[in-house]
């Protein structure tokens, strides 16, 4: 299984590529040498050629994307699976072991490594961090993602992939306690101090609206709940309960996926379940040393936490925008911040910003080209309702720009991103009650919770423009 | 079970999905079936879980509803998840569609109708960017829609929905060409590729010549794929190239393009249709590229097809420009293979790269006279060496001295079997910071066995006396009439190919000893008085006897050699372009040689070491 981070780092396996050599005997393609892999890669995915040039072996319609999983076509044969993730404006690639004999192209649920190299480049791509734009070949950084892989895949096998358990086993020294208190792979390094279980529940919205009749406007609210526990003994286990105080959804949390080291009782019989509403009502877990996600949710919301209309007309020279935003009342009026931001694209540097606002103010980004409105920490508490009505002028195209720009919004397709944050709160109001909280064996554990909602990509369209919504009428 | 359908880890899950494969019903229960289906789909929706993931949840899933009738069902009451929206990326959009597609029955609620208009974000995006960076995702889901459902609803609504597609975005055409020709392998009949093919060509043909000039090329591909078809009226297709020919400035502004894929056409309709059907008009079409046409090439090509149209029997003219087989022949020859019109770049390679040198560069033992005249203005009676050494200096500044020639040859390497044959081949030397730029050597013809080499004279202008690698490539074209590359051997110039001798002074009585023992003095004047530092001298002692130094000099150093002062004292006069010198004394013993040296170039004083040292080592001047 070799490993590789374009362009810095190339690691291979002598053992695994011997027993794929042995598996597939004379179908065995080699792994070409790591000049040639970059070349072949590149051409691939796609970066040899410009985007708008038509290249029939990258855009042809009959050709099957099985993305994160692609094919290599080299001198020799056709690398597959090659799995190629990208993070941090780095590849991350992996060439898993296909051990299913007799088929030469099996479907991709019969080959686990492939989902055991997807698991360990995501992990690795999560223990490397973003990188800086001066790191080499000889960078600690990557010096410790060979580290990593030693590790966490020695000989090429995947063991524990986990970025934080790797970085204490390269730190400490393994769990060595008696048979009788065998701690589990994911906790070998025990805890030794002041007992505390800290847990996060951070839940992010992000919402598409329209302001146009016949289509509905999207959004989509999910969260995490992170913990971590420090806690004494080999194999400590926590049970906690997740409530949530919703009058207006029955179900406001649905989709939970939960950590490796947790189960949970639930709250219907299996012959009962109808898909989604799955619900616990404890989790617990032996959870492992380092802060880690206990279970990602979705939330069923029933409205949205602010709703705006975003009217921008050209006149001759300049543009004319209002935009108006209103807090739903059952969301907590109090944020870390809260502002909007409206980017100006395809239209060159605003020159002229005449604004009337009801609450907070109105700046321009350094590069000229967002109008931000910075709305403060509430919305008025009488209405809770904010309005901005602005006159923008604009320099000409022809200036040279580096600058994105965003091919789609041109003249009125345009959009306003709300960007906030409301700490001790979350939409779905999902929270972790301190009471249900019981450690085995019995602990006096401090226990610290807190929560958080926040937007991403919670964009207001404008009424007058067109956006990218699935009506065929505008297109 | 259901304790482990909801791990969020990967490979667990995938441990899961594979145990359903392996025991079917025997370990799931109806129950835990239905869900880990819904957990798939779910996944595939689930924000807060990496695209990557989600993609992948979505791949496996597709693979259970191709065998699953409970998945298919199950994913059809559950389609609202897999109708894309604005929160989606293109990747997921694809897979969410491609799952969408398979649970498609016009009877149920994924009918055409929502099919047809979940492609509107994907037809916008490609509306907006004005470019083909959407243009592969939308193309590959209508793709999918078609293979999957040929003689549906569906597959007429796809073939409507790219009809009006490619209207209102002309830039598509390359997508839509490629579209048709995956249509035209997937029918059995070919009645949506004609159809389609004959619609859009109709579209084309009613637009405004104004419209159709903005999107000429776009246009001409249709126009190329149309002429290819023997269905298609020829007469529509040389109308409208007519049209276009006489109301815009295409043939005068010499658009090489737009030009070539016009002659593209034509050819085309000489490959495919009988030239009875449409003599007359082609054979005014094609006058009217020749005579009016500003760009020679595209001329010359247009008289050739009339020549063939007017003077040639049909069959004679399919069998010149029969097309080269999909299977590549290397033996195959063709005048549709030599004559391309197609002059856009392949997508893999446009030249085909040799790993191994196709030829050798070999220098021949031949020696060539270097010595030359210069014209120098001395007052003979005078008989001032200072008058003579300036002088000569500033002639020799002013003057152009010989280039370095040597001759050379081009052979095949022995144990090179890749090209035996070749024509147009053209030498090229890398041009180096210390020469001059050096022209390219052109070899018409070379052929294994019957002209094995061919002898070229390289020649040098040295800007500073440096030896050099240089690198070389070598072009040529191949008997199939592709364009090659191959690197060839590194051509080493020695520091001793850089040697001329003294010039002969012309316009003075002043010979080779006389301007020697001048240079040597002033040489050494400057450098003891430290008036210039471009000076220098230095003294290498040579451990070669005399009998092995005096047949150096006598066979190597032969052109250079000025005098013997005394019987075991030689002056050596050596000039190095562009106007350096070396003068050497060289005191021979019986088993040591003492070199004393000046020049006026203290930077080629290491080289000059080296030189004399290989000397020493070899017992003859460096390489030679």
């Amino acid at each position: 299984m070799p490993i590789i981070i374009m362009p810095y780092a190339y690691g291979r396996y002598a053992t695994v590529e011997r027993r794929a050599k042995i598996l597939q005997g004379e179908q065995y393609t080699p792994i070409p040498s790591d000049v040639e892999f970059e070349e072949l890669l590149v051409h691939e995915i796609g970066l040899r050629f410009p985007a708008y040039k038509f290249i029939e072996s990258r855009d042809g319609c009959k050709k099957v994307l099985q993305k994160p999983v692609f094919q290599l076509p080299t001198p020799a044969g056709n690398l597959w699976p090659l799995i190629i993730i990208e993070q941090n404006g780095l590849l991350f690639l992996c060439l898993p072991l296909v051990d299913v004999q007799g088929v030469s192209r099996p479907p991709l649920i019969q080959i686990p490594g492939i989902s055991v190299g997807f698991s360990l480049v995501l992990s690795l791509a999560d223990y490397l961090g973003p990188l800086t734009h001066n790191t080499t070949e000889t960078s600690v950084r990557l010096i410790d993602a060979y580290k990593y892989l030693c590790e966490a895949a020695p000989f090429g096998t995947p063991l524990n992939t986990s970025g934080a358990l790797v970085h204490q086993l390269l730190d400490s020294k393994p769990c060595s306690g008696s048979p009788s208190l065998r701690s589990p792979a994911w906790r070998p390094v025990p805890y030794k101090g002041k007992p505390q279980v800290y847990i996060i529940i951070s839940e992010q919205v992000r919402c598409a609206q329209y302001d146009k009749a016949g289509v509905d406007d999207v959004w989509a609210v999910y969260g995490t709940v992170s913990c971590k526990a420090e806690l004494n003994g080999a194999a400590p286990e926590v049970s906690l309960g997740l409530d949530y105080h919703r009058a207006d959804c029955a179900t406001p949390i649905q989709d939970l996926v939960l950590h490796p080291c947790a189960h949970c009782s639930w709250n219907q019989t299996l012959t009962g379940i109808e898909d989604s509403t799955l619900l616990p009502t404890m989790v617990c877990f032996t959870p492992p040393p380092e802060m880690f996600v206990l279970c990602h949710y979705t939330a069923n919301m029933c409205q949205l936490p602010i709703r705006g209309f975003y009217q921008m007309r050209e006149m001759e020279s300049s543009v004319t925008i209002m935009l108006q935003v209103k807090l739903n009342p059952s969301v907590q009026n109090y944020f870390d911040y809260c502002e909007v931001q409206m980017p100006f694209y395809n239209r060159g540097e605003i020159t002229h910003v005449d604004s009337t606002v009801s609450v907070g103010k109105v700046v321009t980004s350094n590069d000229k080209r967002i109008l931000v409105w910075n709305i403060g920490e509430k919305f008025p508490s009488n209405t809770l309702e904010a309005s901005l009505s602005s006159t923008l002028k604009f320099s000409s195209m022809s200036t040279p720009s580096n600058t994105y720009e965003d091919p789609f919004c041109t003249e009125l397709n345009a959009y306003a991103k709300v960007v906030f944050k409301v700490s001790n709160y979350t939409l779905s109001e999902c929270w972790v009650d301190v009471k249900s909280i019981s450690i085995s064996p019995s602990a006096k554990a401090k226990v610290l919770t807190a929560r958080d909602v926040s937007s991403i990509d919670y964009r207001i369209w404008n009424s007058h423009g067109n956006a990218p919504i699935a009506d065929c009428s505008q297109s | 079970m259901m304790k482990y359908l909801v791990t969020m880890d990967v490979p667990l899950l995938n441990l899961l999905l594979m145990w359903k494969t392996m025991f079917a019903d025997d370990l799931f229960a109806d129950a835990e079936e239905t869900y880990l289906y819904t957990r798939l789909l779910r996944d595939g929706h689930h924000q807060s879980l990496p695209i990557t993931q989600r993609l992948l949840c979505l791949h496996w899933l597709e693979q259970f509803i191709e065998v699953s009738p409970l998945a298919a069902s199950m994913q059809s009451q559950q389609h609202h998840l897999l109708v894309p929206t604005a929160l989606d990326s293109s990747d997921l959009r694809l897979q969410k569609l491609r799952i969408l597609t398979a649970c498609y029955d016009d009877s149920s609620d994924v009918d055409t109708r929502l099919l047809i208009s979940s492609l509107g974000i994907q037809r916008k995006l490609v509306h907006y960017s004005q470019s083909g960076k959407y243009g592969p995702a939308l193309f590959r889901v209508l793709y999918t829609y078609f293979s999957r459902h040929p003689g549906t609803e569906l597959a007429a609504e796809v073939c409507r929905f790219v009809e009006v597609l490619v209207q209102a975005e002309p830039f598509l055409m390359p997508h839509v060409l490629d579209f048709l020709k995956c249509v035209q392998k997937t029918e059995v009949q070919g009645s949506c590729y004609h159809q389609m093919l004959l619609c859009i060509l109709e579209q084309v043909t009613q637009h405004d010549m104004a419209v159709v000039q903005e999107n000429l090329s776009y246009h001409l591909m249709l126009l190329k794929e149309a002429a290819a078809q023997p269905s298609v009226s020829s007469q529509k297709i040389i109308q409208l190239l007519l049209s276009v020919c006489e109301s815009t400035p295409i043939l005068t502004e010499g658009d090489l393009l737009v030009g070539h894929q016009l002659i593209g056409v034509c050819r085309s309709l000489l490959q495919t249709h009988p030239t009875r059907d449409m003599f007359e008009e082609l054979a005014d079409l094609l006058h009217t590229v020749f005579t009016r046409s500003n760009d020679v090439g595209i001329q010359s090509k247009a008289k050739f097809y009339y020549a063939m149209l007017v003077k040639l029997p049909d069959s004679q003219i399919k069998d010149l420009l029969v097309k080269a087989p999909s299977t590549g022949s290397d033996s195959w020859k063709s005048m549709a293979n030599l004559m391309s019109e197609d002059v856009s770049i392949p997508e893999r390679v446009c030249v085909i790269k040799f790993d191994n040198p196709i030829l050798q560069l070999t220098r021949k033992t031949e020696s060539l006279d270097k010595s030359f005249r210069l014209a120098v203005a001395v007052d003979s009676k005078t008989g001032d060496d200072s008058t003579l050494f300036t002088r000569y200096i500033t002639s020799m500044k002013s003057a152009v001295l010989p280039s370095i020639e040597i001759p050379a040859s081009l052979t095949f390497p022995p144990n090179q079997d890749a090209v035996k044959r070749f024509y147009a081949g053209i030498l090229t030397i890398d041009r180096d910071e210390d020469y001059e730029a050096i022209a390219e050597y052109i070899v018409v013809y070379m052929d294994a066995a019957a002209m094995p080499s061919h002898d070229i004279l390289l020649t040098f202008t040295p800007l500073r006396p440096s030896p050099t690698s240089f690198r070389l490539r070598f072009t040529f074209t191949d008997m199939e009439g592709r364009t090659c590359l191959s690197m060839l051997s590194p051509f080493q110039l020695r520091f001793d190919d850089l040697f001329l001798p003294l010039p002969i002074i012309d316009g003075a009585a002043c010979n080779k000893l006389q301007l020697f023992n001048c240079l040597w003095q002033s040489f050494y004047n400057v450098c003891s008085f430290n008036t210039d530092p471009s000076c220098a001298s230095s003294i290498v002692v040579l451990m070669l006897p005399q009998e092995q130094m005096m047949s150096i000099l006598s066979a190597d150093l032969k052109e250079y050699v000025i005098a013997l002062e005394y019987e075991e004292c030689v002056s050596v006069g050596i000039v190095l372009p562009p106007s350096s010198h070396v003068l050497f004394k060289m005191v021979i013993e019986a088993e040591k040689t003492i070199v004393h040296i000046a020049t006026d170039n203290w930077e080629i004083l290491p080289l000059i070491n080296r030189y004399l040292l290989d000397m020493q080592a070899t017992g003859k001047p460096a390489d030679s």
